[in-house]
């Protein structure tokens, strides 16, 4: 997997419903109607996906998981989870602040 | 442990007690035209936001035929941006536009009933000749439309040697999954029990026996798979009576959604707390560790042994000399009370 300049999101319309007394999160999908079960490390990768970059979801990733997890177990985790996020509709890649405010000011050169 | 949640994740609307059908294995007692008035379109609009809000995120909505209501495609689309929803249907009102507006709207997962392999059979349980060519179509169409789609079927004397051959013809047909579904003693089924019913060893010996084709699923709910599943259900009927699970609707009425709130009723009622804290006087360690619950099916625990906390006799291991072709019978009581 590779979004070198996307930030990462839960997709719109998403549908999360925390079960905290069974540790894990249901989160359904309705552009692509299915319900899924995430366990406890899933929901929190999850829960950092509010428009973070690749780096800073890594960062702030293993800050949450360590000593539980090593720094590579930590990379590794992270990247196989976004990637069956993305997979499955529940995050989306958008591209990041800078990307966005360069493709504009390119955009209006143009004009 | 027994499992519990603070609210129901999900939910199960017995939309409509109107059907197109005249079913023997049908679980109310349903006809063309509703009996009385059933919740209208901006109650269960309302009653869809309100569950929203309160977190539940998957409905499964049945009947009757749900899709005999004329608001269904309303309804449909209000739940589909809220919760999953699956919907339980006799697939005869389903052709092939119908299947690829279920899929536009959202519909996540569509379950067809199929009695038999046969139309003789089928037709027999529907009370409809022909129905079984539709149903047969629908899954076609169905899975055409690129619908998650599964066959169901209860097993009964009638067509006990007809499950393997429900199986082929599912998986011909596209299917995903068959459920082989226990018979409960509700509804029109009771009338029939002594024909429909099978003794537990006769079930499970059926049950052994089946085989799936390479690529369907097979979903059962016998030992050791019996669970308990009153934890966190939590189901409106087509009147709008909260009565826990679909199993429970002659015994359960926790209340009416146009008086009281679902989730008041879920905090408050004696009988709903109590079913669902799985506290039950035994129950088999197998079934046990499929999600956490306790003593099997509440439903029929109840039916034949009179009890809420007492074991369910679909087990093997906790029927203790139970015969289940051999209805109780204070069942056929009109409002079912066991006695004292």
């Amino acid at each position: 997997m590779s979004f070198p300049n996307g930030c990462f999101r839960k997709t719109r319309g998403l549908r999360i419903r925390p079960l905290p007394e069974r540790e894990v999160c249901l989160v359904y999908t309705p552009t692509s109607p299915n319900l899924y079960t995430l366990n406890a490390t899933a929901w929190l990768v999850l829960e950092l996906c509010d428009g973070r970059s690749l780096s800073a979801l890594q960062k702030a990733f293993y800050s949450a998981v360590e000593p539980l997890m090593s720094e590579p177990e930590a990379a590794e985790y992270l990247l196989a989870s976004l990637d069956d996020m993305v997979k499955n509709s529940i995050v989306e890649v958008v591209p990041s602040a800078r990307t966005r405010r360069v493709r504009s000011e390119r955009g209006s050169v143009v004009r | 442990m027994t499992p519990a949640v603070e609210r129901p994740p999900k939910i199960t609307f017995s939309l409509t007690e109107t059907c197109n059908q005249r079913c023997r294995h049908c679980y109310g007692d349903c006809h063309k035209a509703a009996k009385r008035p059933e919740l209208s379109t901006s109650e269960w609009l309302a009653l869809i936001d309100y569950l929203a809000a309160n977190g539940v995120i998957q409905a499964y909505i049945e009947g009757g035929e749900p899709l005999h209501r004329g608001d269904i495609f309303t309804i449909l689309r209000h739940a589909t941006p809220r919760m999953m929803t699956l919907l339980r249907t006799n697939g005869t009102l389903i052709d092939a536009a119908i299947a690829r507006r279920l899929k536009k709207i959202g519909v996540g997962h569509v379950f067809v009933d199929l009695m038999g392999a046969s139309a003789e059979t089928h037709d027999w349980f529907a009370g409809v000749p022909g129905s079984f060519t539709l149903a047969c179509a629908a899954v076609r169409h169905l899975v055409d439309a690129g619908m998650k789609t599964d066959v169901l079927t209860i097993l009964t004397k009638r067509n006990a040697g007809e499950i393997q051959a429900i199986l082929e013809l599912a998986r011909s047909l596209g299917a995903q999954r068959v459920g082989v579904l226990r018979l409960y003693p509700l509804g029109l089924v009771k009338r029939g029990w002594h024909e429909l019913a099978l003794s537990l060893d006769e079930q499970m010996r059926v049950i052994a026996a089946l085989e799936p084709p390479a690529g369907l699923g097979l979903m059962q709910s016998w030992h050791p798979r019996d669970r308990n599943c009153c934890w966190q259900s939590a189901t409106v009927n087509a009147f709008g009576d909260s009565i826990g699970c679909p199993y429970l609707r002659e015994y359960v009425n926790h209340g009416n959604v146009r008086d009281v709130p679902l989730m008041e009723m879920w905090d408050t009622n004696a009988l709903y707390k109590t079913l669902r804290s799985g506290e039950v006087e035994t129950s088999c360690a197998s079934c046990d560790t499929n999600d956490g619950s306790r003593g099997g099916c509440r439903s029929t625990a109840y039916a034949f042994r009179g009890k809420w906390d007492a074991a369910d006799p679909f087990c093997p291991t906790l029927n203790d000399g139970v015969d289940l072709r051999v209805l109780p019978e204070w069942l056929l009581q009109e409002n079912p009370r066991p006695p004292d």
